[in-house]
């Protein structure tokens, strides 16, 4: 019987040594072991005879291929909305309009106040109280003026920033402000539906008749 | 080396999903012939090149589903494994007198000798039918192919660790097959 070599490692690497799928180190190394080895000598003979013994006739590629599907170029299939660049364009698109959106925003003078920065985009309480509407800070001596325009209903409450305190308002503002809220706490609800109680302007709650 | 051969592979692949029909041929010359070899160590007497056709028919069908951290001749073999037996089982409900067990043990040698040219080949063919169907299917992806351990693992189904064992088994009793004929 055949024995076996000791070098365990390079014998498990003679099947790949005789069909060139060693890297060249690899197959360099284990060559220059079969040349001085009687026993790994012997067994390559073998696995080559066995890698003869079930050899086969070359296949007819020709045939074969002929039968094989055809691929188109996948951009041909691809509807034109659902292309790359056309997503690209169209994300660009929508980014450049937000920009020049905020940038619009931004230089648009803030009425006759002389103030253009970014706080002075606010939610502020109309007279009213039928929503919320951007407003201006108000500040200095053209506060008193000017908000009074932007308020549709109150007609002289002004309109307050979130960038300004109560702090920086005169006297004459203060007490527009207030008299600006307290139309607000009387006014009527539009939609009494979603609410449970309104205030009445003599301080009492009342409620609506509807149980929760 | 094997890892040049997945690159031309995958470079073949990603020219024929372009619309490059020549690349599907040259994936064919280089992987025909070993699947050929395949077919007839698994068993397979007839129709070998249809077999082969098929093979490459679904593998380009579903080519997007392979995934290349294996080789690609590897996944061939695995499809070609599952038509061998779906093709057995279809020749059993015929009534042909096949072995319905993966990697059936080829006993008739007669239609089998006139293909073999010499002796030593009848002789070698006789030594590797007689180990068990795991065995043999190991050994001969191992030393036909020269496959390594993980990448039969994958055809056979089996751990790498598992696959060494049984190329080892199958070496040692081949030398004592052959030597004992000797």
């Amino acid at each position: 019987m055949m024995r076996d070599c000791p070098d365990g490692e390079t014998r498990d690497l003679l099947p790949l040594f005789a069909r060139g799928r060693l890297a060249p180190l690899d197959q360099a190394r284990v060559e220059s072991h079969i040349e001085t080895c009687g026993e790994c000598a012997a067994e390559l003979r073998l696995l080559r005879e066995v890698a003869r013994a079930y050899d086969v006739a070359p296949v007819d590629v020709s045939t074969i291929v002929a039968g094989l599907p055809t691929r188109r170029p996948a951009r041909a299939g691809v509807p034109f909305h659902r292309q790359p660049l056309w997503r690209v364009a169209a994300g660009l698109t929508l980014m450049i309009t937000g920009a020049a959106a905020v940038l619009l925003v931004r230089d648009q003078p803030a009425l006759d106040l002389g103030l253009s920065s970014i706080d002075s985009l606010a939610l502020a309480p109309t007279g009213g109280g039928k929503g919320l509407v951007s407003s201006v800070p108000v500040t200095g001596a053209a506060a008193g003026t000017t908000a009074a325009s932007t308020d549709p209903i109150g007609g002289g409450a002004p309109a307050m920033g979130f960038g300004v305190s109560l702090s920086d308002l005169t006297d004459a503002q203060l007490e527009s402000l207030l008299a600006s809220l307290e139309r607000i706490e009387g006014t009527v609800l539009p939609d009494p539906e979603t609410m449970a109680k309104v205030i009445n302007p003599s301080g009492s709650d009342q409620d609506t008749g509807r149980e929760s | 080396m094997i890892k040049d051969e997945r690159a031309v592979d995958a470079a073949l692949i990603a020219r024929w999903k372009g619309g490059d029909q020549l690349a599907a041929t040259m994936l064919v010359e280089r992987h025909a012939t070993a699947l050929a070899r395949f077919a007839a160590s698994s068993g397979v007497r007839e129709r070998v090149d249809e077999l082969v056709q098929d093979t490459f028919v679904r593998a380009f069908n579903s080519i997007d589903s392979f995934r290349a951290d294996s080789a690609l001749r590897t996944w061939l073999f695995t499809i070609m494994k599952r038509l061998i037996l779906d093709r057995m089982r279809a020749e059993r409900r015929q009534g042909v007198a096949v072995e319905l067990e993966e990697g059936h043990a080829v006993q008739a040698y007669d239609a089998l000798d006139a293909m073999v040219a010499d002796e030593t080949a009848q002789r070698v063919r006789r030594a590797v039918d007689s180990l068990s169907p795991m065995q043999r299917e190991v050994f001969l992806l191992r030393v036909t192919e020269g496959m390594a351990y993980g990448d039969i693992a994958k055809v056979v189904g089996s751990t790498e660790g598992a696959c060494r064992v049984h190329y080892h088994n199958a070496m040692r009793s081949i030398k004592e097959i052959i030597g004992d004929d000797a």
